[in-house]
Protein backbone atom coordinates (compact mmCIF):
# COMPACT_ATOMS: atom_id res chain seq x y z
CA UNK A 1 0.00 0.00 0.00
CA UNK A 2 2.78 2.29 0.86
CA UNK A 3 4.46 1.97 -2.29
CA UNK A 4 1.57 2.79 -4.20
CA UNK A 5 0.63 5.44 -2.59
CA UNK A 6 4.29 6.76 -2.84
CA UNK A 7 3.79 5.72 -7.00
CA UNK A 8 0.58 7.76 -6.63
CA UNK A 9 2.58 11.11 -5.41
CA UNK A 10 5.50 10.56 -8.03
CA UNK A 11 2.50 10.33 -10.86
CA UNK A 12 0.84 13.51 -9.45
CA UNK A 13 4.40 15.09 -9.53
CA UNK A 14 4.74 13.98 -13.36
CA UNK A 15 1.52 14.94 -14.36
CA UNK A 16 2.41 18.73 -12.91
CA UNK A 17 5.06 18.93 -14.64
CA UNK A 18 3.25 18.26 -18.18
CA UNK A 19 0.56 20.48 -17.46
CA UNK A 20 3.24 23.44 -15.75
CA UNK A 21 4.95 23.14 -19.09
CA UNK A 22 1.83 23.14 -21.21
CA UNK A 23 0.83 26.15 -19.07
CA UNK A 24 4.01 27.79 -20.26
CA UNK A 25 4.09 27.17 -24.18
CA UNK A 26 0.11 28.44 -24.04
CA UNK A 27 1.25 32.16 -22.45
CA UNK A 28 4.62 32.10 -24.83
CA UNK A 29 1.84 31.06 -27.91
CA UNK A 30 0.94 34.08 -29.81
CA UNK A 31 -2.62 35.04 -30.02
CA UNK A 32 -3.55 33.54 -33.29
CA UNK A 33 -0.63 30.47 -32.98
CA UNK A 34 -2.07 27.43 -34.35
CA UNK A 35 -0.63 25.38 -31.60
CA UNK A 36 -2.90 27.15 -28.63
CA UNK A 37 -5.39 24.43 -28.96
CA UNK A 38 -2.88 21.60 -29.27
CA UNK A 39 -1.48 22.97 -25.83
CA UNK A 40 -4.97 23.42 -23.99
CA UNK A 41 -5.65 19.49 -24.98
CA UNK A 42 -2.41 18.84 -23.37
CA UNK A 43 -3.32 21.10 -20.48
CA UNK A 44 -6.71 19.31 -20.38
CA UNK A 45 -5.44 15.45 -20.55
CA UNK A 46 -3.21 16.67 -17.70
CA UNK A 47 -6.00 17.79 -14.98
CA UNK A 48 -7.84 15.15 -16.07
CA UNK A 49 -5.58 12.48 -15.34
CA UNK A 50 -4.67 14.65 -11.99
CA UNK A 51 -8.58 14.16 -11.28
CA UNK A 52 -7.90 10.29 -11.82
CA UNK A 53 -4.81 9.89 -9.55
CA UNK A 54 -6.25 11.76 -6.64
CA UNK A 55 -9.79 9.37 -6.53
CA UNK A 56 -7.21 6.65 -7.03
CA UNK A 57 -5.94 8.39 -3.47
CA UNK A 58 -9.44 8.93 -2.35
CA UNK A 59 -9.23 12.62 -2.14
CA UNK A 60 -10.89 15.55 -4.16
CA UNK A 61 -9.18 17.02 -7.75
CA UNK A 62 -6.43 19.10 -6.65
CA UNK A 63 -7.30 22.18 -7.93
CA UNK A 64 -6.32 22.75 -11.95
CA UNK A 65 -3.23 24.86 -12.00
CA UNK B 1 30.61 63.40 -3.67
CA UNK B 2 30.05 63.39 -7.91
CA UNK B 3 27.48 64.93 -9.75
CA UNK B 4 24.16 62.75 -10.22
CA UNK B 5 23.84 59.01 -10.03
CA UNK B 6 26.28 56.02 -11.20
CA UNK B 7 24.27 53.95 -14.10
CA UNK B 8 23.61 50.81 -12.17
CA UNK B 9 22.87 47.94 -14.37
CA UNK B 10 20.22 45.65 -13.22
CA UNK B 11 21.22 42.49 -12.60
CA UNK B 12 18.76 39.54 -12.93
CA UNK B 13 17.50 38.06 -9.38
CA UNK B 14 18.81 34.36 -8.62
CA UNK B 15 16.75 31.37 -7.71
CA UNK B 16 17.57 28.16 -6.70
CA UNK B 17 16.03 25.53 -7.38
CA UNK B 18 16.33 22.16 -5.53
CA UNK B 19 14.42 19.32 -6.49
CA UNK B 20 15.72 15.66 -6.58
CA UNK B 21 12.46 15.48 -9.55
CA UNK B 22 14.57 16.51 -13.05
CA UNK B 23 11.05 17.17 -14.21
CA UNK B 24 10.28 19.43 -11.11
CA UNK B 25 13.02 21.19 -11.76
CA UNK B 26 13.10 21.87 -15.64
CA UNK B 27 9.29 23.54 -14.69
CA UNK B 28 10.62 25.24 -12.29
CA UNK B 29 13.54 26.65 -14.06
CA UNK B 30 11.68 27.63 -17.32
CA UNK B 31 9.15 28.94 -14.92
CA UNK B 32 11.06 31.75 -13.42
CA UNK B 33 13.50 32.38 -16.52
CA UNK B 34 10.29 33.98 -18.08
CA UNK B 35 9.80 35.79 -14.46
CA UNK B 36 13.05 37.50 -15.25
CA UNK B 37 15.12 35.12 -12.99
CA UNK B 38 18.71 33.56 -13.30
CA UNK B 39 18.28 29.93 -12.33
CA UNK B 40 20.38 27.32 -10.71
CA UNK B 41 18.78 24.12 -9.97
CA UNK B 42 20.64 21.35 -7.99
CA UNK B 43 19.37 18.01 -7.20
CA UNK B 44 20.48 18.49 -3.42
CA UNK B 45 22.20 16.14 -1.41
CA UNK B 46 25.13 17.13 0.91
CA UNK B 47 27.31 18.63 -1.68
CA UNK B 48 25.14 21.09 -2.27
CA UNK B 49 25.82 22.86 1.06
CA UNK B 50 29.45 23.20 0.66
CA UNK B 51 28.38 24.97 -2.49
CA UNK B 52 25.87 26.85 -0.61
CA UNK B 53 27.75 30.04 0.13
CA UNK B 54 28.92 30.69 -3.53
CA UNK B 55 25.55 30.46 -4.62
CA UNK B 56 24.27 33.99 -3.17
CA UNK B 57 20.50 33.36 -4.42
CA UNK B 58 18.35 35.64 -3.57
CA UNK B 59 15.57 32.94 -2.99
CA UNK B 60 15.55 29.69 -3.31
CA UNK B 61 12.44 26.94 -4.08
CA UNK B 62 13.09 23.94 -2.45
CA UNK B 63 11.40 20.36 -2.23
CA UNK B 64 10.81 19.27 1.19
CA UNK B 65 10.91 15.86 1.09
CA UNK B 66 13.90 14.18 -0.77
CA UNK B 67 15.88 11.84 -0.20
CA UNK B 68 19.47 12.74 0.93
CA UNK B 69 18.53 15.60 2.74
CA UNK B 70 15.52 17.35 3.16
CA UNK B 71 13.93 20.18 2.48
CA UNK B 72 14.19 21.75 5.88
CA UNK B 73 17.46 20.89 6.38
CA UNK B 74 18.89 22.77 3.59
CA UNK B 75 16.93 25.47 4.87
CA UNK B 76 18.71 25.69 8.25
CA UNK B 77 21.83 25.87 5.55
CA UNK B 78 20.71 28.44 3.78
CA UNK B 79 19.78 30.80 6.92
CA UNK B 80 23.38 30.18 7.92
CA UNK B 81 25.21 30.36 5.02
CA UNK B 82 23.28 33.51 3.45
CA UNK B 83 20.54 35.02 5.75
CA UNK B 84 19.06 37.42 2.92
CA UNK B 85 18.02 34.71 0.76
CA UNK B 86 14.15 34.08 0.92
CA UNK B 87 13.04 30.27 0.60
CA UNK B 88 10.19 28.49 -0.65
CA UNK B 89 9.27 24.92 0.34
CA UNK B 90 7.32 22.14 -1.71
CA UNK B 91 5.63 19.53 -0.54
CA UNK B 92 3.38 16.96 -1.71
CA UNK B 93 2.23 16.14 2.07
CA UNK B 94 1.11 19.87 3.00
CA UNK B 95 0.40 19.31 7.00
CA UNK B 96 0.36 22.08 9.34
CA UNK B 97 2.87 21.17 11.56
CA UNK B 98 5.54 21.28 8.91
CA UNK B 99 3.82 24.47 7.81
CA UNK B 100 4.89 26.03 10.87
CA UNK B 101 8.21 24.86 11.64
CA UNK B 102 9.17 25.98 7.90
CA UNK B 103 7.57 29.47 8.91
CA UNK B 104 9.06 28.97 12.04
CA UNK B 105 12.62 28.59 10.35
CA UNK B 106 11.87 31.90 8.06
CA UNK B 107 10.27 30.26 5.31
CA UNK B 108 8.81 32.89 2.87
CA UNK B 109 5.63 30.29 2.04
CA UNK B 110 4.94 26.91 1.85
CA UNK B 111 3.24 25.74 -1.21
CA UNK B 112 1.85 22.15 -2.28
CA UNK B 113 2.62 19.97 -4.61
CA UNK B 114 1.42 19.90 -7.40
CA UNK B 115 3.05 23.38 -7.61
CA UNK B 116 0.33 26.21 -8.14
CA UNK B 117 2.30 28.02 -10.57
CA UNK B 118 0.48 31.16 -10.39
CA UNK B 119 0.94 32.03 -6.58
CA UNK B 120 4.69 30.62 -7.68
CA UNK B 121 5.00 33.49 -10.31
CA UNK B 122 3.79 35.84 -7.31
CA UNK B 123 5.97 34.99 -4.94
CA UNK B 124 8.77 35.44 -7.54
CA UNK B 125 7.36 38.98 -8.33
CA UNK B 126 7.15 40.01 -4.43
CA UNK B 127 10.61 38.67 -4.31
CA UNK B 128 11.86 41.33 -7.09
CA UNK B 129 9.80 44.22 -6.11
CA UNK B 130 11.44 43.66 -2.83
CA UNK B 131 15.08 43.82 -4.20
CA UNK B 132 13.95 46.77 -6.83
CA UNK B 133 12.86 48.79 -4.34
CA UNK B 134 16.04 48.60 -2.19
CA UNK B 135 17.91 49.26 -5.09
CA UNK B 136 15.44 52.65 -5.80
CA UNK B 137 16.08 53.39 -2.03
CA UNK B 138 19.33 53.48 -2.24
CA UNK B 139 19.25 55.91 -5.43
CA UNK B 140 16.40 57.95 -3.32
CA UNK B 141 19.09 58.28 -0.45
CA UNK B 142 21.94 59.20 -2.78
CA UNK B 143 19.98 61.59 -4.32
CA UNK B 144 18.81 63.20 -0.92
CA UNK B 145 22.42 63.01 0.44
CA UNK B 146 23.28 65.50 -2.41
CA UNK B 147 20.55 67.83 -1.74
CA UNK B 148 21.45 68.19 1.89
CA UNK B 149 25.60 68.09 1.03
CA UNK B 150 27.12 71.64 2.42
CA UNK B 151 30.91 71.55 1.53
CA UNK B 152 31.45 67.71 1.49
CA UNK B 153 29.00 67.17 4.68
CA UNK B 154 25.97 65.32 4.35
CA UNK B 155 23.16 66.07 7.10
CA UNK B 156 19.86 65.86 6.94
CA UNK B 157 18.88 66.35 10.23
CA UNK B 158 18.01 68.82 12.61
CA UNK B 159 21.49 69.24 14.33
CA UNK B 160 23.54 69.39 10.84
CA UNK B 161 21.08 71.60 9.16
CA UNK B 162 21.40 74.14 12.87
CA UNK B 163 25.85 73.65 12.11
CA UNK B 164 24.83 74.78 8.27
CA UNK B 165 23.31 77.63 8.84
CA UNK B 166 25.63 78.89 11.94
CA UNK B 167 28.34 78.37 9.41
CA UNK B 168 26.52 80.23 6.73
CA UNK B 169 25.98 82.98 9.19
CA UNK B 170 28.99 83.25 10.27
CA UNK B 171 31.49 82.48 7.70
CA UNK B 172 31.50 86.26 6.75
CA UNK B 173 32.62 88.01 10.08
CA UNK B 174 33.76 85.86 12.77
CA UNK B 175 37.97 86.45 12.29
CA UNK B 176 38.43 83.44 15.03
CA UNK B 177 36.39 80.73 15.72
CA UNK B 178 36.57 77.59 17.98
CA UNK B 179 35.50 73.96 16.25
CA UNK B 180 34.49 71.11 19.08
CA UNK B 181 33.69 67.82 18.25
CA UNK B 182 34.77 64.15 19.02
CA UNK B 183 37.22 62.95 16.92
CA UNK B 184 35.92 61.81 13.03
CA UNK B 185 32.79 64.15 13.67
CA UNK B 186 34.71 66.26 10.23
CA UNK B 187 36.06 68.92 11.87
CA UNK B 188 37.94 70.20 9.17
CA UNK B 189 35.21 69.88 7.05
CA UNK B 190 33.72 72.61 8.96
CA UNK B 191 36.88 75.07 9.09
CA UNK B 192 36.88 74.56 5.01
CA UNK B 193 33.67 75.16 4.69
CA UNK B 194 33.54 78.65 6.73
CA UNK B 195 36.90 79.34 4.51
CA UNK B 196 35.18 78.73 1.15
CA UNK B 197 31.81 80.65 2.47
CA UNK B 198 33.55 83.33 3.76
CA UNK B 199 35.38 86.76 2.16
CA UNK B 200 38.40 84.64 2.52
CA UNK B 201 37.83 81.84 -0.27
CA UNK B 202 40.12 83.21 -2.58
CA UNK B 203 42.85 83.16 -0.14
CA UNK B 204 44.61 80.21 1.15
CA UNK B 205 43.64 77.65 3.35
CA UNK B 206 46.28 76.31 5.37
CA UNK B 207 45.44 73.03 7.73
CA UNK B 208 48.40 72.46 10.58
CA UNK B 209 47.73 69.45 13.14
CA UNK B 210 49.23 70.61 16.11
CA UNK B 211 49.64 67.36 17.37
CA UNK B 212 51.66 66.14 15.21
CA UNK B 213 54.59 68.08 16.05
CA UNK B 214 56.87 68.58 18.49
CA UNK B 215 57.61 72.05 20.26
CA UNK B 216 59.90 73.53 19.15
CA UNK B 217 59.43 72.14 15.46
CA UNK B 218 55.57 73.86 15.52
CA UNK B 219 57.46 76.88 16.91
CA UNK B 220 59.25 77.77 13.67
CA UNK B 221 56.76 76.00 11.54
CA UNK B 222 53.75 78.39 12.62
CA UNK B 223 55.80 81.88 12.95
CA UNK B 224 59.05 80.80 10.82
CA UNK B 225 62.47 81.73 11.88
CA UNK B 226 64.89 84.51 10.99
CA UNK B 227 68.25 83.77 9.14
CA UNK B 228 70.87 81.81 11.81
CA UNK B 229 67.72 81.83 14.32
CA UNK B 230 69.21 78.37 15.61
CA UNK B 231 71.94 76.00 14.35
CA UNK B 232 70.94 75.03 11.19
CA UNK B 233 68.50 78.17 10.55
CA UNK B 234 70.83 79.05 7.29
CA UNK B 235 68.02 80.62 5.64
CA UNK B 236 64.84 82.69 6.76
CA UNK B 237 61.64 81.30 6.44
CA UNK B 238 57.76 82.63 6.57
CA UNK B 239 56.06 80.56 9.00
CA UNK B 240 52.25 78.86 8.32
CA UNK B 241 50.67 82.53 9.47
CA UNK B 242 52.48 84.53 6.89
CA UNK B 243 51.81 81.63 4.18
CA UNK B 244 48.07 82.06 5.42
CA UNK B 245 48.42 85.54 4.94
CA UNK B 246 45.04 86.68 3.63
CA UNK B 247 43.71 83.26 3.76
CA UNK B 248 42.68 81.07 6.86
CA UNK B 249 44.74 79.30 8.97
CA UNK B 250 43.25 75.77 10.46
CA UNK B 251 44.87 74.46 13.81
CA UNK B 252 43.50 71.04 14.34
CA UNK B 253 44.15 69.54 18.04
CA UNK B 254 45.06 72.82 19.42
CA UNK B 255 44.75 71.84 22.93
CA UNK B 256 47.75 69.68 21.94
CA UNK B 257 50.25 72.96 21.95
CA UNK B 258 52.57 73.40 24.42
CA UNK B 259 52.31 76.41 27.45
CA UNK B 260 54.63 78.00 25.82
CA UNK B 261 53.46 78.37 21.70
CA UNK B 262 50.22 79.13 23.61
CA UNK B 263 51.42 82.30 24.90
CA UNK B 264 52.84 83.05 21.28
CA UNK B 265 49.88 82.52 19.69
CA UNK B 266 48.03 84.25 21.78
CA UNK B 267 50.07 87.26 20.86
CA UNK B 268 49.61 87.21 17.21
CA UNK B 269 45.90 86.69 17.94
CA UNK B 270 45.98 90.06 19.95
CA UNK B 271 48.24 91.80 17.81
CA UNK B 272 47.55 90.75 14.14
CA UNK B 273 51.71 90.79 13.88
CA UNK B 274 53.80 87.71 13.84
CA UNK B 275 57.14 87.87 15.45
CA UNK B 276 59.70 84.86 13.14
CA UNK B 277 61.99 82.95 15.44
CA UNK B 278 65.27 84.65 16.30
CA UNK B 279 63.91 88.09 14.18
CA UNK B 280 63.58 91.70 16.10
CA UNK B 281 60.79 92.96 14.08
CA UNK B 282 57.10 91.33 13.53
CA UNK B 283 54.90 91.03 10.69
CA UNK B 284 51.42 92.14 10.27
CA UNK B 285 49.47 89.62 8.86
CA UNK B 286 45.84 89.09 8.08
CA UNK B 287 44.44 85.65 9.16
CA UNK B 288 41.44 83.60 9.91
CA UNK B 289 42.46 81.23 12.76
CA UNK B 290 39.69 78.40 12.85
CA UNK B 291 40.75 76.11 15.88
CA UNK B 292 39.42 72.70 16.34
CA UNK B 293 39.61 70.28 19.56
CA UNK B 294 38.19 67.15 20.51
CA UNK B 295 39.11 67.42 23.82
CA UNK B 296 37.28 69.77 26.58
CA UNK B 297 39.01 73.16 26.49
CA UNK B 298 37.35 74.51 29.53
CA UNK B 299 38.41 71.06 31.28
CA UNK B 300 42.30 71.53 30.09
CA UNK B 301 42.32 75.27 31.21
CA UNK B 302 41.24 74.00 34.56
CA UNK B 303 43.51 71.67 34.83
CA UNK B 304 46.46 74.21 34.11
CA UNK B 305 47.10 72.77 30.93
CA UNK B 306 45.44 75.56 28.22
CA UNK B 307 45.82 79.27 28.92
CA UNK B 308 42.59 80.53 29.84
CA UNK B 309 43.39 83.84 28.06
CA UNK B 310 43.89 81.96 24.69
CA UNK B 311 41.05 79.90 25.88
CA UNK B 312 38.62 83.12 25.78
CA UNK B 313 40.67 84.42 22.59
CA UNK B 314 39.18 81.13 20.66
CA UNK B 315 35.97 80.54 21.97
CA UNK B 316 34.28 83.87 20.77
CA UNK B 317 33.09 82.00 18.50
CA UNK B 318 32.43 78.08 19.16
CA UNK B 319 31.34 75.90 16.99
CA UNK B 320 29.97 72.26 17.90
CA UNK B 321 29.89 69.26 16.44
CA UNK B 322 27.73 66.42 17.38
CA UNK B 323 28.87 62.86 17.34
CA UNK B 324 27.27 60.75 15.10
CA UNK B 325 25.33 58.41 17.59
CA UNK B 326 23.31 61.56 18.31
CA UNK B 327 22.38 62.52 14.45
CA UNK B 328 21.40 58.66 13.32
CA UNK B 329 18.72 59.73 11.24
CA UNK B 330 21.43 60.97 8.87
CA UNK B 331 23.24 57.41 8.75
CA UNK B 332 21.70 55.92 5.71
CA UNK B 333 22.11 59.16 3.69
CA UNK B 334 25.97 59.45 4.62
CA UNK B 335 26.21 55.15 4.20
CA UNK B 336 25.01 55.91 0.44
CA UNK B 337 26.51 59.12 -0.37
CA UNK B 338 30.28 56.77 0.84
CA UNK B 339 28.76 53.65 -1.27
CA UNK B 340 28.45 55.74 -4.54
CA UNK B 341 32.08 57.16 -3.93
CA UNK B 342 33.48 53.63 -3.21
CA UNK B 343 31.49 51.82 -5.46
CA UNK B 344 32.72 54.42 -8.12
CA UNK B 345 36.38 54.04 -7.25
CA UNK B 346 36.62 50.30 -6.72
CA UNK B 347 34.72 50.20 -10.23
CA UNK B 348 32.16 47.70 -8.61
CA UNK B 349 28.10 47.39 -8.97
CA UNK B 350 27.55 48.23 -5.18
CA UNK B 351 23.34 48.54 -5.62
CA UNK B 352 22.49 49.43 -1.72
CA UNK B 353 22.28 47.56 1.56
CA UNK B 354 20.49 45.03 2.42
CA UNK B 355 17.89 45.81 5.50
CA UNK B 356 19.95 43.96 8.46
CA UNK B 357 22.87 45.74 7.39
CA UNK B 358 21.54 48.41 7.27
CA UNK B 359 20.27 47.98 10.82
CA UNK B 360 23.44 47.32 12.05
CA UNK B 361 25.01 50.20 10.86
CA UNK B 362 22.26 52.91 12.30
CA UNK B 363 22.81 50.75 15.83
CA UNK B 364 26.33 50.75 15.92
CA UNK B 365 28.16 52.71 18.91
CA UNK B 366 30.30 54.90 16.21
CA UNK B 367 33.09 56.07 18.47
CA UNK B 368 35.25 57.14 15.64
CA UNK B 369 31.96 59.12 13.98
CA UNK B 370 31.79 59.81 10.43
CA UNK B 371 35.34 59.04 9.70
CA UNK B 372 34.46 55.21 10.96
CA UNK B 373 31.47 55.06 9.16
CA UNK B 374 32.95 56.08 5.84
CA UNK B 375 36.07 53.14 6.67
CA UNK B 376 33.44 51.00 7.30
CA UNK B 377 31.66 51.39 4.01
CA UNK B 378 35.18 51.41 2.23
CA UNK B 379 36.32 48.35 3.37
CA UNK B 380 32.86 46.90 2.66
CA UNK B 381 32.68 47.79 -0.58
CA UNK B 382 36.33 46.71 -1.55
CA UNK B 383 35.76 43.72 -0.53
CA UNK B 384 31.81 43.52 -2.24
CA UNK B 385 31.68 41.21 -5.11
CA UNK B 386 29.24 43.36 -6.06
CA UNK B 387 24.67 43.47 -5.41
CA UNK B 388 23.87 44.33 -2.25
CA UNK B 389 25.98 44.52 0.84
CA UNK B 390 24.85 41.87 3.46
CA UNK B 391 24.45 42.20 7.32
CA UNK B 392 27.58 39.73 7.10
CA UNK B 393 29.71 41.97 4.89
CA UNK B 394 29.07 45.01 6.72
CA UNK B 395 29.60 43.00 9.88
CA UNK B 396 33.20 42.27 8.71
CA UNK B 397 34.14 45.47 7.44
CA UNK B 398 32.55 46.65 11.09
CA UNK B 399 35.08 43.88 12.35
CA UNK B 400 38.00 45.46 11.31
CA UNK B 401 37.44 48.38 12.13
CA UNK B 402 38.16 48.00 15.56
CA UNK B 403 41.78 48.36 16.04
CA UNK B 404 41.85 51.87 14.28
CA UNK B 405 38.75 52.89 16.50
CA UNK B 406 40.05 52.48 19.77
CA UNK B 407 43.25 53.75 18.63
CA UNK B 408 41.14 57.09 17.46
CA UNK B 409 41.05 59.10 20.69
CA UNK B 410 39.95 59.53 24.15
CA UNK B 411 36.40 58.79 22.87
CA UNK B 412 36.77 55.63 21.70
CA UNK B 413 34.84 52.72 23.13
CA UNK B 414 35.65 49.42 21.78
CA UNK B 415 32.61 48.49 18.98
CA UNK B 416 30.42 45.97 19.53
CA UNK B 417 29.38 44.86 16.47
CA UNK B 418 25.99 43.98 16.89
CA UNK B 419 22.26 45.20 16.69
CA UNK B 420 21.25 45.44 19.83
CA UNK B 421 23.29 46.87 22.93
CA UNK B 422 24.63 43.30 24.36
CA UNK B 423 26.44 43.65 27.70
CA UNK B 424 29.82 43.56 28.37
CA UNK B 425 31.00 40.30 26.95
CA UNK B 426 33.26 39.20 30.23
CA UNK B 427 34.85 35.90 30.38
CA UNK B 428 32.76 34.17 32.69
CA UNK B 429 29.54 35.62 30.79
CA UNK B 430 30.60 33.90 27.02
CA UNK B 431 31.78 30.78 29.39
CA UNK B 432 28.22 30.31 30.78
CA UNK B 433 26.51 30.89 27.73
CA UNK B 434 28.54 28.15 26.03
CA UNK B 435 28.02 25.90 28.64
CA UNK B 436 23.99 26.18 29.03
CA UNK B 437 24.01 25.97 25.08
CA UNK B 438 26.48 22.53 25.81
CA UNK B 439 28.67 23.81 23.87
CA UNK B 440 26.95 24.98 20.54
CA UNK B 441 28.59 27.99 19.75
CA UNK B 442 25.98 29.54 17.15
CA UNK B 443 23.51 28.93 20.00
CA UNK B 444 25.70 30.53 22.13
CA UNK B 445 25.99 33.49 19.88
CA UNK B 446 22.37 34.30 19.60
CA UNK B 447 21.45 33.83 23.22
CA UNK B 448 24.46 36.50 23.69
CA UNK B 449 23.16 38.45 20.46
CA UNK B 450 25.59 38.77 18.85
CA UNK B 451 26.95 37.02 15.49
CA UNK B 452 28.97 33.74 15.30
CA UNK B 453 31.95 35.50 13.98
CA UNK B 454 32.16 37.79 16.51
CA UNK B 455 31.52 35.52 19.31
CA UNK B 456 33.99 33.34 17.60
CA UNK B 457 36.68 36.79 17.65
CA UNK B 458 35.68 37.15 21.54
CA UNK B 459 36.28 33.35 22.39
CA UNK B 460 40.44 34.26 20.64
CA UNK B 461 40.61 37.29 22.34
CA UNK B 462 39.85 35.90 25.68
CA UNK B 463 41.49 32.55 24.76
CA UNK B 464 38.31 30.33 25.30
CA UNK B 465 38.11 27.05 23.72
Amino acid sequence: MQTTEKTLHDLTNQLAVVSGFAEILLADAAPDDRRREDFEEIQKAAANALGLVAQLQGQPAPPVP
Amino acid sequence: MGNGLPLMPEHDPRLLVVDDDPGMRALAERFAQRHGYQVIAREGGHELLTELPAIRADVALLDRNMPELGGLDILRAIRKADPTCQVILMTAEATVDSAIEAVKLGALDYLAKPLNLERLGELLGTVREGIASRRLLLAADMALATQCEFCGMVGRGPAMQELFDLIRRLAPHARTSLITGETGTGKELVARALHKSGPRHKGRYVAFNCAAITESLAQTELFGHARGAFTGAVDAKAGLFEHADGGTLFLDEVGELSLSVQAQLLRVLENGEVQRVGALDGKRIDVRVIAATNRTLADEVAAGRFRQDLYYRLNVVEIPIVPLRDRREDIVYLTAAFVREFAARFGKQVLGLLPGAERLLHNAPWPGNVRELRNVIERACMRSEGGMLSEREVLKALGGARPEAVAAGPAAVSVVPCAEPSPELTRPIIVQALQQESGNRSAAAKQLRISRRALYRRMQALDIS
